[in-house]
C-alpha cells in the first residue's frame, strides 16, 4: 500500500516540519496536560474548556470554536489543506475512502445531557465534518481501537484499497485533551513527570498530548516531493483478553503479532510506542529482545518530544519513519538518560545516521492490543 | 453456500447475580454494562463462537453511557470502559479468545458497516470465520445485542457491495434471480439460533420471516 501523501499538525500550531525539526534538535512540541496529580482523588473538570485551559499553550484551534466538535473542523481544515498542497493532481473524493480514528472523539459535547440526545460522539464528528464541507467520499467509517486506533485504519485502508472499493484512501486520527480524558489519565495515575523519559530507570509515566495526523494511502498516484516511494508492507493487530489494562510483562501479544506475521524480517530501526509508563515500555523491550535477540535493532519513540496523542500516534509515528527513510537518520529519545537496567534493547538518545528501508512501527493499546506496521522503501 | 447466524434479544442486566462466566474475569462486577451484556450473552454460545478469526464490535453511540457514569463519578475502572473496544474484552474472554477486535462506528448504520465489513473481510480471504457483535443501549441497564458468525463455507459475493445492495436484492424476493442474473448473490441466511427461524437484513432493520 503506498503513501501518496501525509500531513500532520498539533493543536498548538506544529506541522510536519516543525515537529521534525523539535523531534532531532530535543524539544518538546507538546501542548500536553502534564502536572502529576496532586490528589488521590481523580479530578472531573467541570467543562470541556476548563480541562483544556489546565494544559500550557492555548492554541488557535481553539479560538472561535464553541465546542470540541468546533476543534476537530478547525483541526480538520487544516489538515485537508496540508493534504490539498500536498498531494499530486486534484482529490476525487467520489473515489476515495475516509477513515477517522479516534479514541473518544467530542465526549465533552455529550457529557451532562439527557440520554435521548445521546450521539455518537466519534461519528458525529466525521459525519458532521463531511456534510458541512460536501465531501462525499465513496466510503467511510471510524476507528475505535484505543491507542492503537491509527494502525487498525491503516489496516482497513489496506483491505479496502486491495478489495478495489476505493482508489485512494485518507486515514485520519486525532484527540483532544478536555476534561474527560484529562481526568481518564489522571484516574489511572498514568501521568509522568515533564520531561517523560521512555525506556528510561526513573520514568515514571506518561505526556498527554494532542494533535490530528493524516495520511492518504493509494496504488495509482506517486508521491509528491520525494524521490523514494514508501509504502506499508505488512499490518496487523491482536488482542489479549488478559492484558486489558496493563499489558504482559514478556511483551507476549506484540511478539507473537511481529513473529506470526513475519514483521521482523528485514527490520533495521523500530520506533516503538513508548509511552513512558513503567509497563508499556517494559513489556515492548521485551518484545524486542525476544525478537531480536542481540539487541542490535535501534529503537526509538515519539511520545517524550509530542506527547502520547491517542488515536493520532501511530500516523505521526508513520510520517517520522517516512521522514527516517527519506533523510537516512533516526530520531532520538532525548530525555532518555540512564535505560532501565531491565531492559537491553538498543535504545537510542542520539541522533542515528544510516540507510533506512525496513521501520518497524509498533503500539499496545488499552483493551490489550498490540498493533505494529512496517514502512518500507520501495527502492 | 455461506452462512451467518444471527441472535437478536435485548438483555436487563442484573449484575447482583453472580454470572456462570464470573470466573473467567477478575472483578467482573467493574464492567460496565455493555461488556457484561456481552459477556453473558455470548458465554452460552460459545460452541458457535469456537474458532472465530475476528470480532468485529459495531457501537453506534460508541461508549457514550459509561462516559456518563465516568463524568457523575470518575474512577479507573470505569475510565479502562470508555474506551469502545475494551467491552469486546469481556466477550474474548468467556469464549476464551485471542484474537483482533475492530471496533467500528458508524451512528445509525453501525451495525450494516460491521456487517459489510466483515462479509467483505471474509470474502476477500483475510479471515475464515469472524464474529460480529454490535452493543446497543436502548436505556438505562437495558442494550440490545446482535451476534453474527460468518463462516467461510463455499461460494461468496462475487464482489461485495453495500449491505443495502444486498438488501434491496434479497427485499423484492429475488436473491436467486440477482445470483442468476449478475453471479453475485448465492445466498444470505442469517438463522436465529434461538427461535431457529430464519432471519433476513431488511433497510437498516432486521426482519424476522416466518419458516
Amino acid at each position: 500500500m503506498q503513501i501518496i501523501s501525509s500531513a500532520l499538525v498539533t493543536s498548538c500550531g506544529i506541522g510536519k516540519c516543525a515537529l521534525i525539526d523539535s523531534i532531532y534538535s530535543g524539544k518538546l512540541t507538546h501542548r500536553a496536560f502534564s502536572s502529576r496529580p496532586t490528589t488521590k482523588k481523580p479530578l472531573m473538570f467541570p467543562s470541556f474548556y476548563e480541562g483544556a485551559q489546565y494544559c500550557p499553550l492555548p492554541s488557535s484551534f481553539y479560538q472561535k470554536a464553541n465546542s470540541a466538535r468546533d476543534v476537530f473542523f478547525n483541526l480538520f481544515d487544516e489538515i485537508f489543506s496540508q493534504l490539498k498542497s500536498n498531494t499530486p493532481g486534484e482529490f476525487d473524493y467520489s473515489k476515495m475512502g475516509m477513515i477517522f480514528c479516534s479514541t473518544k472523539g467530542a465526549t465533552e459535547d455529550y457529557l451532562g445531557i439527557a440520554a435521548q440526545k445521546f450521539a455518537d460522539p466519534i461519528h458525529s464528528v466525521l459525519d458532521s465534518y463531511l456534510t458541512a464541507r460536501e465531501m462525499n467520499f465513496a466510503k467511510s467509517i471510524c476507528i475505535s481501537n484505543a491507542c492503537s486506533s491509527s494502525h487498525v485504519g491503516i489496516f482497513l485502508a489496506n483491505k479496502w484499497l486491495l478489495r478495489d472499493e476505493a482508489e485512494e484512501v485518507v486515514v485520519i486520527s486525532s484527540d483532544l485533551i478536555g476534561s474527560f480524558v484529562a481526568s481518564g489519565f489522571n484516574s489511572l495515575k498514568a501521568l509522568g513527570t515533564t520531561p517523560i523519559r521512555p525506556f528510561d530507570g526513573k520514568r515514571d509515566g506518561l505526556l498527554l498530548g494532542e494533535a490530528c495526523a493524516a495520511v492518504v494511502f493509494g496504488k495509482n498516484r506517486g508521491p509528491l516531493n520525494t524521490s523514494i516511494g514508501i509504502k506499508i508492507s505488512k499490518v496487523g493487530f491482536i488482542t489479549d483478553p488478559g492484558a486489558t489494562i496493563r499489558p504482559n510483562a514478556e511483551g507476549e501479544s506484540l511478539y507473537q503479532l511481529i513473529k506470526n506475521h513475519g514483521m521482523d524480517i528485514g527490520v533495521d530501526a523500530i520506533i516503538a510506542h513508548g509511552t513512558s509508563t513503567p509497563a508499556n515500555d517494559l513489556s515492548e523491550a521485551k518484545a524486542y529482545e525476544r525478537l531480536f535477540p542481540e539487541n542490535n535493532i535501534p529503537i526509538t519513540a515519539s511520545k517524550w518530544c509530542i506527547g502520547h496523542t491517542m488515536g493520532a500516534s501511530g500516523l505521526i509515528d508513520l510520517i517520522l519513519a517516512m521522514d527516517s527513510i527519506e533523510s537516512g537518520r533516526l530520531f532520538p529519545i532525548s530525555t532518555l538518560k540512564e535505560r532501565d537496567p531491565n531492559i537491553n534493547s538498543l535504545v537510542i538518545n542520539e541522533t542515528l545516521s544510516a540507510e533506512f528501508n525496513n521501520i518497524l512501527v509498533s503500539s499496545l493499546g488499552f483493551g490489550g492490543i498490540a498493533a505494529a506496521f512496517n514502512v518500507i522503501s520501495e527502492n | 453456500m455461506y452462512y451467518l447466524q444471527c441472535l437478536t434479544q435485548s438483555v436487563v442486566l442484573n449484575k447482583k447475580i453472580v454470572p456462570k462466566w464470573a470466573q473467567k474475569i477478575k472483578r467482573w462486577n467493574q464492567l460496565d454494562g455493555a461488556a457484561f451484556t456481552l459477556a453473558e450473552v455470548s458465554h452460552p454460545l460459545k460452541k458457535e463462537i469456537l474458532g472465530t478469526e475476528l470480532v468485529v464490535l459495531s457501537s453506534s453511540l460508541s461508549s457514550i453511557q459509561t462516559d456518563h457514569e465516568f463524568y457523575r463519578s470518575p474512577s479507573a475502572a470505569k475510565f479502562v470502559h470508555t474506551l469502545p473496544n475494551v467491552r469486546a474484552t469481556a466477550l474474548l474472554q468467556v469464549c476464551e479468545l485471542k484474537v483482533p477486535v475492530l471496533s467500528v462506528e458508524n451512528g445509525q448504520h453501525s451495525l450494516f458497516s460491521a456487517l459489510e465489513e466483515a462479509i467483505s473481510l471474509v470474502y476477500d480471504g483475510s479471515y475464515k470465520k469472524v464474529l460480529i457483535a454490535s452493543i446497543e443501549l436502548i436505556e438505562n441497564d437495558q442494550y440490545r445485542w446482535d451476534i453474527f458468525t460468518i463462516n467461510i463455507n463455499g461460494p461468496y459475493f462475487k464482489s461485495p457491495h453495500s449491505i443495502d445492495y444486498y438488501c434491496t436484492a434479497l427485499d423484492d424476493g429475488g436473491a436467486e434471480k440477482n445470483y442468476l442474473d449478475n453471479n453475485t448473490l448465492r445466498q444470505l441466511l442469517f438463522t436465529d439460533l434461538r427461535t431457529q427461524r430464519f432471519i433476513r437484513v431488511g433497510h437498516f432493520q432486521l426482519k424476522t420471516m416466518e419458516n
